[in-house]
Formats: structure tokens, C-alpha cells, sequence
């Protein structure tokens, strides 16, 4: 393991911890909550509500939909969301902001170099963070008795990745701009709530990263969303490689 | 990059055969529309002390970081040991302090220099955390928790400790102590006794006095002079005499003088010794103006820089 990896485990340490924590308290608190909310859905709480929401409510008394509906396309996706962001703004524009960028830039490493082994330590510990955690909450799932499919389980992370690898590169592009964690991280929030409401306002799915190449399907029925899930990491190369350009170019 | 090589100015150029280590040709950088490094050309000589001497603003930092790569210019070209590419090879051998770069709060002073270690071939950890003992700097302590001169401290030996070819300081005795200044002078002297090439910059006269070998003079981004050792070295006492009535030179010699320039109606009397005699000695005649006058590396510096600048 090379210095500048070993330097990034260590600064980044408690996002990781943190991000970590919350994955396990969540996969746990999901499947506690299974037999709780199958009993309220069995007794009809949905009755009277609008059809667009008990269409989708209805289903989450098999298993299976609710775990990957809570899981992939809810709590993982909105803290995967959150620290990817978190992560993406500050790689960089910490070292600029604290003056620590200079002792990077004067050492005998090529800017590439400490591009991916900055930006590549993370990405892989955040995907490492997401197979363990979801691992845990398969296995955890089989140890209460329920009939889960653990390598779908595990396949579903991959569309989710990609979500991810997108909102840090878009995080890490803008910060390179900006040199400031804070304001990095509020555009790249507002960009994301931009194509969220467009989505909604001219039913333009696609610009929606959240709801776009949904995990669910795939998991109950196995389709695997591959045109879909090539254009998300398609997208994220090229913000990833625009964020190279810009960091290889840039004046320190 | 290199648009303008072929037009390369030859005013700070060596005709010698001294092996030339760093070659600056036609650099220039802009921010925005204002241009900071203005077709800059320099050569540093192998084994050379060579200081960048210039008020705030005056582009030095800029030069160092467009010679690091940290920022790029607009046109012209560095060759360092002989490459102009392969920029981040050539670091191996270049130790640097930057003027703005910090070191990582949160680790200790052990660390840095165990962090800075892993990225050189040539790095002499034992020597850098015997330094850091040397000068009182507690290993096991956050950086976070130190003053701004045992920073510096703390920079600067992680530079030095690298032991390649060329040191690159940028004001390496800024937030020093005289004291730590001294020692820190006399550090740097010992590393270039071992055949090391330093270029320093600096608005500390003293430190460039002690050091320097030769010395640029930088103005709003450009090279104004560049002077020898002969001159830094030229520390002659001078007093400044303008008489009411006109004098025979002869009638002002006394001992201790060792010679006298005339100017129109004033005379620069340069001494050795006998300060106070030879000024018992001028007061007998009228006069309009008697001060001491700086010495010509003061000079000139005041006068490039127009006098406003914080040198020591």
C-alpha cells in the first residue's frame, strides 16, 4: 500500500466509520422492522390513500420487495448520496484549503498518480462499504428465517455504484472549481435537486439519478438493466476524467 | 510552453563553462489579465547559493511554484538537470518549502517526516528527526499544537532532509527567531558545503548577505539585476557628507578613512574604524548632511524596490 493511500485511510477515517455505522444500524433497523410493518399493511392502513402509493405499499408485505425497495433504492441510496458527496468535495479541496496541497504537488509523484490514489482509495472503500454492509444485511435476513437470493443481493450493488461514482466524481469536478469544500458540496446538492425536479416537472425520468435504473426490478425478477447501468458509468467516467483534466491543468 | 525559447533575451545568461542546473528561458505567467512573471530569464549555476531578492508581490513565489509544476506558465521553458519534461522524476531530486504550503495538522512531527520519507529514494530520516531533536521540536506532538517558528522548523528540516541536488527555499527564515534564523542560516550553509545548489528567496537582507553567492533582483515579475558575491560582500562603513563650504579632500583624511568619493557637493567617505574620530573629525566644518549610508546591497535593494519594503 502505497503512502499517499495509507495518508488518505487515515485523514478519511471517521467518514468511513460513520458511513460504516450508519449502513449496519439501518440493515438491521430494516429488517427488525419487517414483521412490524407487514402486520400494519395485513391490517390495512393503506386503506383510503392515493392509488400511486398503495400500488408500490402494497407489495411490501412479500419480503424480498420491501428489503430491496428500503434497502437499494432507499437507505443506501440516500446515504450512498450523502457521503459520496461529502467525499467527492473534500478529496481535494481539503489539501487546498488547509495549504497541504503544495507538499502533495512538490513530491517526486506524477499529478496523475495522486489523483487515483487519492480518488481511488475512496471509491473503492466506499464500494467496499457498500458490498460488507449489504452482505451483512443479507446474511442477517437468512439467520431470521427469510428466503433471500444473496447473490442478487450483492449484483444489485453494481447500478448503485455507478449512482455513486457519478455524484463523487460530479462533487470532486465542481470543488476543483470552486477550491472550497462547502460551496462544492451545496452545487453539487443543488445540480442534483435541478435534475430531480425536472424529472418531476416534464417527466424527464432519465435526469433523474435517483430513479433512474431502479435496483428493485432486478432483484425480484432478475432483468439486469445493462444498456441503463453502461450510460450511468458511461457518465461517470467522463465527469471522473473531466475532474482529472481539470486537477492535471489547475494552478495551485 | 514554449512559444518564445527561440527568442531567449541573453542578459542573465553564462558565458562560462559552469555547469548550469536550473535554466529559466522567457517565462511568463498571467492571472487573469494581470501578468505576474514577465519573460522571466535566469540560470543557476551547480553548487551555487542564488537568492531571488524582491519586495512582496514581486513574483518570487510564483517563480518557485511555476519551478515545482504547481502552477503552470504561460510561455517559456525550465530546464532542470537537463530535462524540461519529466517534471515529477526530476522532484526526486529537488527539496522545497514553499512560502504558503502547511503540514498536516493532525499528525505529529514524527509522522511528517516519516510521510515525507515514503516519497523519496534518497531521504534521510535519521538525519531529520536528529535535527528535530537538535532544535528542541517535540516528536510525539501534533503539528496543530505548535508555534509558527517550530512549523517552520519542522518544514523546513522535512524539505532538507531529502538529499538531492537542488534546495528550493521560499523565505525559509519567515516566523523564525534571530536565533533560529542563525541556525537555520548556518544549516543550509553546511548543505551547500556538500556541493548542494540552493535558491532562496528572501526580503531578510541579512540572510541573503550570509548566504547568497549571487543575488537576483526581482521587480514586478522580472529580473531588474543580478549581482556577484563582490558586491553582496561590499560592506564598506560609509558616511554621507555634504559640507556648506567647498573642501579640499586632503583636509578630510584622517586615520581609519580609506577613501572618499565625491559627488558634486558630497563626499562618501568610506572607513574601517575610528567611527567616532573621523565624525569629531567632519563636524568641525559646517555642513548641511552627515548620515551613515547603507550598504550597497541596501542600496540598490531600496532602490529597486523604492525603499517601502519590510527587509531586515
Amino acid at each position: 500500500m502505497t503512502i499517499l493511500i495509507k495518508k488518505e485511510l487515515k485523514s478519511a477515517k471517521w467518514k468511513y466509520v460513520i458511513f460504516f455505522a450508519l449502513l449496519i444500524i439501518m440493515a438491521i433497523t430494516i429488517i427488525i422492522q419487517y414483521p412490524f410493518v407487514k402486520n400494519l399493511l395485513e391490517q390495512g392502513i393503506l386503506e383510503g390513500m392515493p392509488q400511486w402509493m398503495v400500488k408500490g405499499a402494497s407489495q411490501q408485505t412479500d419480503f424480498n420487495v420491501y428489503l430491496s425497495s428500503n434497502w437499494f433504492d432507499k437507505n443506501l441510496l440516500q446515504l450512498s448520496v450523502i457521503f459520496s458527496i461529502l467525499l467527492g468535495m473534500s478529496v481535494i479541496a481539503t489539501e487546498v484549503e488547509d495549504h497541504t496541497i503544495e507538499f502533495l504537488l512538490t513530491r517526486p509523484f506524477s499529478r496523475e498518480r495522486i489523483f487515483f490514489e487519492k480518488t481511488g482509495i475512496q471509491l473503492a472503500t466506499g464500494l467496499i462499504i457498500m458490498i460488507l454492509t449489504t452482505f451483512v444485511l443479507g446474511i442477517i435476513s437468512l439467520f431470521q428465517g427469510y428466503e433471500v437470493d444473496l447473490i442478487r443481493l450483492l449484483i444489485g450493488i453494481i447500478p448503485l455504484f455507478a449512482k455513486f461514482f457519478i455524484i463523487y466524481s460530479l462533487a470532486l469536478l465542481v470543488s476543483l472549481f470552486f477550491n472550497d469544500q462547502v460551496k462544492a458540496g451545496i452545487s453539487t446538492g443543488v445540480i442534483l435537486f435541478l435534475l430531480w425536479g425536472i424529472n418531476f416537472i416534464w417527466d424527464l425520468a432519465f435526469v433523474n439519478i435517483f430513479s433512474y435504473a431502479p435496483v428493485t426490478p432486478f432483484y425480484l425478477h432478475g432483468i439486469f438493466p445493462w444498456s441503463a447501468i453502461l450510460k450511468l458509468y458511461l457518465l461517470a467516467f467522463v465527469l471522473y476524467s473531466l475532474s482529472l483534466y481539470k486537477f492535471k491543468n489547475k494552478d495551485f | 510552453m514554449e512559444k518564445s525559447a527561440g527568442k531567449r533575451k541573453d542578459k542573465n545568461k553564462f558565458n562560462n563553462k559552469d555547469e548550469i542546473i536550473i535554466d529559466f528561458e522567457n517565462i511568463t505567467k498571467n492571472y487573469g489579465k494581470k501578468r505576474v512573471i514577465n519573460d522571466f530569464n535566469l540560470q543557476v549555476k551547480k553548487g551555487e547559493v542564488l537568492a531571488l531578492l524582491g519586495k512582496n508581490g514581486a513574483g518570487k513565489t510564483t517563480l518557485f511554484k511555476i519551478l515545482l509544476n504547481i502552477v503552470k506558465a504561460d510561455e517559456g521553458k525550465i530546464e532542470i538537470m537537463g530535462e524540461s519534461n519529466k517534471r515529477s522524476k526530476i522532484r526526486e531530486n529537488i527539496s522545497f518549502l514553499g512560502e504558503d504550503y502547511r503540514l498536516y495538522s493532525y499528525l505529529n512531527a514524527e509522522e511528517i517526516i516519516e510521510l515525507a520519507s515514503k516519497f523519496y529514494k534518497k531521504y534521510d530520516k535519521e538525519w531529520a528527526l536528529n535535527k528535530l531533536e537538535e532544535f528542541d521540536i517535540p516528536l510525539n506532538k501534533k503539528i496543530e499544537k505548535f508555534s509558527k517558528g517550530m512549523k517552520q522548523t519542522v518544514r523546513l528540516i522535512q524539505a532538507l532532509a531529502n538529499k538531492g541536488e537542488i534546495i528550493i527555499l521560499d523565505e525559509p527564515s519567515a516566523g523564525l527567531d534571530v536565533k533560529m534564523q542563525n541556525e537555520i542560516i548556518t544549516l543550509i550553509q553546511d548543505i551547500n558545503n556538500k556541493g548542494k545548489t540552493v535558491l532562496f528567496s528572501s526580503h531578510n537582507l541579512l540572510e541573503v548577505k550570509k548566504l547568497a553567492e549571487r543575488v537576483a533582483f526581482m521587480k514586478k515579475g522580472e529580473i531588474v539585476a543580478v549581482k556577484d558575491k563582490s558586491f553582496i560582500a561590499r560592506e564598506e562603513n560609509k558616511i554621507i557628507f555634504v559640507p556648506q563650504k567647498k573642501i579640499n579632500e586632503n583636509e578630510l583624511v584622517i586615520d581609519g578613512i580609506t577613501g572618499i568619493e565625491k559627488d558634486g557637493s558630497k563626499y562618501i567617505i568610506y572607513y574601517e574604524k575610528n567611527e567616532k574620530e573621523i565624525v569629531k573629525h567632519l563636524t568641525q566644518y559646517p555642513y548641511f548632511k552627515l548620515e551613515y549610508g547603507e550598504s550597497d546591497l541596501e542600496e540598490f535593494f531600496l532602490k529597486i524596490t523604492g525603499g517601502d519594503d519590510n527587509s531586515n
